[in-house]
């Protein structure tokens, strides 16, 4: 009959109609692809940055103790490096490190980069010492994919510095090149100026764009001790600085200014005058030099990490210095 | 309908519950999904973007490849990281699920780019988020992922073959029971529909309303007595009404089939007939109305209100007194409608009316009459008592007997007298009566009951129901 057959016909359609939608274990899911748009990510979780830098502070902390330089190479690189053995060196001769040297395990901001190539840097500011030293700004650098982090440079920031703003590690900041634009001055630029007013003082023609700074201050006051001190001796002296090539980091802050990390060595050339001995000027110098045999000229090369903040351009702000380390690492007498 | 729609969508909504149900249980789709593949030729294997939290948060990754001579390191990182580490080397590409068992993938041949001198060992790199190596097999357990995370495994410097599997657990497991529960109880609800409302004749529907209007008289007859006794006493005292020939009850089975149902504007505005004298008793409840009915014309006529409510009901239905009644009332539009001299299935308008202006008497006119009454009372009614009530055909009427003596001598006497008028006010009232009191046909039906005991007794009230007509 016409109707049973309607019943069966559509009994059957129905049921191919059901059956398909039941389709076993449903649609097999696609993997959702990375969206361009999306924004960039930190290239460190705040659990690796942490990891990383307890690593290096790790190995570091092992040289110390050992009074060894051996190692140091695996997790120290550029100016950090030089210091370092120098610091050792030091500890070696005086029995123990400077006070100086400590680097406190506790953060308190990290910023770090976006960037998806190499190389990459991040920078950390620990909290004071236990013996209320200043923070630390530390660099750390990777310098390619099959590479690990290293701590490149450690610079003990100013009492009061006001750095720039960063955004939180779970956003993350860009990190910036030597030429930078749109800022007073290319990073290159300004370390090449504040090495100019390192070396000239007031006098030099950069002095208006560089703020004066505890550094200067404190370079300033040695340079001066040293030089009363030459004077009675008919002695000269000359510092010289100048900015290394290459060693530069730069991260950009969210207020459109650089934070720059860079390294400027000097050499400081004491000639003592009527047949004197130059001797080391200082503790640290006197370890380096060691046995070494003094002769009228003494030539002590120092190893200078600046931090410096160069502000946007027509902010009307001079270019800051923030932190700063300097370190003997070789003394000589010519 | 109801024998085609239904049942089918009654089968359709089984089968929706059945399926339902297979899929509930049977067909369920499965919580653990493993799907595996086999690499070769390459030594990192690389997973893209989002294939670890393709099907799942928590996936654990399993590489296991028997050949390798060095440790098998499997690692999490982002895919920025991972993708600087292979960058300069070959490896294999892991793009996603083939199907719910096969993972699919692809060679990615290397592009020359500077290597570092000294690179760091795969597990000591800073990048990955966790590492964990094993001498030839690795399970690495990821807990949630999201998209940004890759996997990359590096079978050692050989290269040697490896199987990659991932195994997910599910958390949530696609539902296809639901909606088929939903579909199923749907359709079982249109069958229902179905088979029940939409099969529903209209007529059927439209009837029952229609055969209720009866039963709603007989509940009224109180307040309708009340009022038509009131209204017949008002009238009887007013005026005389032109005795149109209205015969509401009988009209309407000549004429019925033109007219509409339930008009009762046309019954406020017709006349009164002027039926006078006794009218025939007839007892439609005793009543054949198919043998006694002459025609099929009476019966056709008879049923003309009657289809106007419920046109389906056969002729042959003997309509319900109500009904004949009702729809005489109704039918007897025509002023004037010629008269059927023989008694049929509905009552006469003259029987009626006479019937009324008794009952008016008796409830409101007993003052007046009483004399004429009190002769027949003695005769009959002492005797009676509550049985003679009881004994009756009647449909409920408490009267007493020796109203209806009274009654039936009131009738004689107006007989007698000047009967046109008295019979025109009594059809009067009656009407007043009747309008008021909606429908008063089965009790008036009753009461005839009780006249047709009088008619055998009083022959002469059929005669002058002749007369007047």
């Amino acid at each position: 009959m016409r109707s049973r057959f309607t019943k069966y016909l559509s009994i059957l359609v129905s049921a191919v109609v059901l059956t398909g939608l039941a389709g076993c274990d449903g649609q097999v899911p696609q993997p959702v692809a990375a969206s361009s748009s999306a924004s960039p990510s930190p290239d460190l979780t705040q659990a690796q940055e942490k990891k990383i830098r307890t690593t290096i502070l790790k190995a570091l902390d092992a040289a110390n103790t050992a009074k060894s330089t051996d190692n140091l190479g695996e997790r120290m690189t550029g100016p950090a490096l030089q210091v370092r053995t120098s610091e050792i060196d030091i500890a070696k001769a005086t029995g123990s490190l400077d006070p100086k040297t400590t680097i406190p395990k506790a953060t308190t901001q990290i910023i770090v980069p976006t960037d998806s190539g190499w190389p990459r840097s991040v920078f950390t500011i620990t909290t004071t010492t236990a013996d209320q030293q200043s923070k630390r700004l530390l660099v750390m650098t990777q310098d390619d994919a099959r590479s690990n982090y290293k701590l490149w440079g450690v610079a003990r920031l100013f009492q009061g510095a006001k750095l720039p703003k960063f955004a939180v590690s779970t956003i993350g900041s860009e990190m910036g090149t030597k030429n930078d634009t749109g800022l007073v001055a290319t990073p290159l630029e300004a370390v090449t100026e504040y090495a100019d007013v390192l070396q000239n003082g007031s006098s030099s023609k950069y002095a208006s764009d560089v703020a004066n700074d505890y550094f200067r201050q404190d370079l300033d006051k040695l340079a001066q001790t040293v030089q009363e001190g030459m004077e009675r001796n008919n002695g000269t002296q000359e510092q010289e600085f100048s900015p290394v090539q290459g060693e530069l980091q730069v991260m950009r802050s969210t207020d459109g200014g650089d934070l720059v990390v860079a390294q400027i060595n000097s050499q400081w050339t004491r000639k003592a005058g009527e047949g004197r001995e130059s001797q080391p000027a200082s503790d640290a110098e006197k370890a380096l030099f060691a046995n070494g045999k003094a002769t009228s000229t003494m030539r002590v090369t120092y190893v200078n990490v600046i931090a410096l903040y160069v502000p946007p351009a027509h902010s009307g702000k001079p270019i800051t210095a923030v932190g700063a380390e300097r370190q003997p690492i070789k003394v000589e007498a010519l | 309908m109801r024998g085609v729609i239904a049942p089918v969508f009654g089968l359709l909504a089984v089968a929706s519950v059945i399926l339902g149900m297979l899929n509930a249980t049977i067909w369920k789709p499965n919580r653990n999904i493993t799907a595996t593949t086999s690499v070769s030729g390459t030594r990192y294997v690389v997973s893209d973007h989002g294939v670890l939290s393709s099907v799942d948060d928590d996936v654990r990754l399993v590489v296991s490849s028997p050949g390798a001579s060095e440790d098998v390191c499997v690692a999490v990182g982002s895919t920025k990281d991972v993708t600087g580490w292979v960058s300069g080397h070959a490896y294999t590409r892991i793009t996603g699920l083939n199907d719910w068992t096969t993972l699919s993938s692809r060679h990615v041949k290397a592009q020359s780019v500077e290597g570092n001198s000294d690179p760091v060992a795969f597990k000591d790199s800073d990048m990955w988020q966790t590492v964990k190596c094993g001498k030839t097999r690795v399970s690495l357990d990821i807990t949630n992922g999201n998209p940004e995370q890759v996997a990359i495994a590096d079978l050692g410097d050989h290269a040697a073959s490896a199987t990659v599997t991932m195994h997910w657990n599910r958390h949530t497991v696609p539902d296809f029971a639901t909606p088929l529960y939903f579909v199923g109880g749907l359709l079982a609800l249109l069958t229902v529909l179905f088979a029940s409302i939409f099969a529903m004749p209209q007529e059927k529907r439209r009837k029952r309303m229609v055969s209720s209007a009866p039963v709603e008289a007989a509940t009224e007859i109180a307040v309708s007595e009340a009022f038509a006794g009131s209204f017949a006493g008002i009238k009887s005292a007013i005026s005389i009404k032109p005795r149109g020939n209205r015969r509401r009850h009988a009209a309407h089975g000549q004429n019925g089939r033109q007219d509409e149902p339930f008009d009762d504007s046309r019954n406020a505005a017709t006349d009164v007939p002027a039926e006078t004298g006794s009218p025939t008793i007839i007892d439609p409840m005793s009543r054949n109305m198919l043998a006694n009915s002459p025609a099929g014309e009476r019966r056709t006529a008879s049923e003309g209100p009657l289809q106007t409510s419920a046109g389906a009901s056969g002729s042959g239905v003997p309509g319900r007194p109500g009904d004949a009644v009702t729809g005489g009332v109704a039918g007897s539009s025509a002023p004037v409608r010629e008269m059927d001299d023989e008694p049929t299935s509905v009552i006469t308008n003259a029987e009626l009316q006479a019937y009324f202006a008794r009952f008016t008497e008796e409830t409101g006119g007993e003052d007046a009459d009483g004399s004429g009454a009190q002769a027949e009372t003695g005769s009959t009614s002492k005797a009676g008592d509550e049985n003679d009530r009881d004994a009756g055909p009647s449909n409920g009427l408490r009267d007493d007997p020796r109203d209806d003596a009274q009654k039936g001598s009131q009738k004689d006497a107006r007989r007698n007298g000047s009967q046109d008028r008295a019979a025109g006010e009594e059809s009067d009232a009656l009407t007043q009566r009747h309008l008021s009191g909606g429908d008063d046909g089965a009790h008036s039906h009753g009461r005839h009951g009780r006249h047709g005991r009088r008619d055998a007794g009083s022959p002469s009230m059929g005669e002058s129901d002749q007369e007047t007509r």
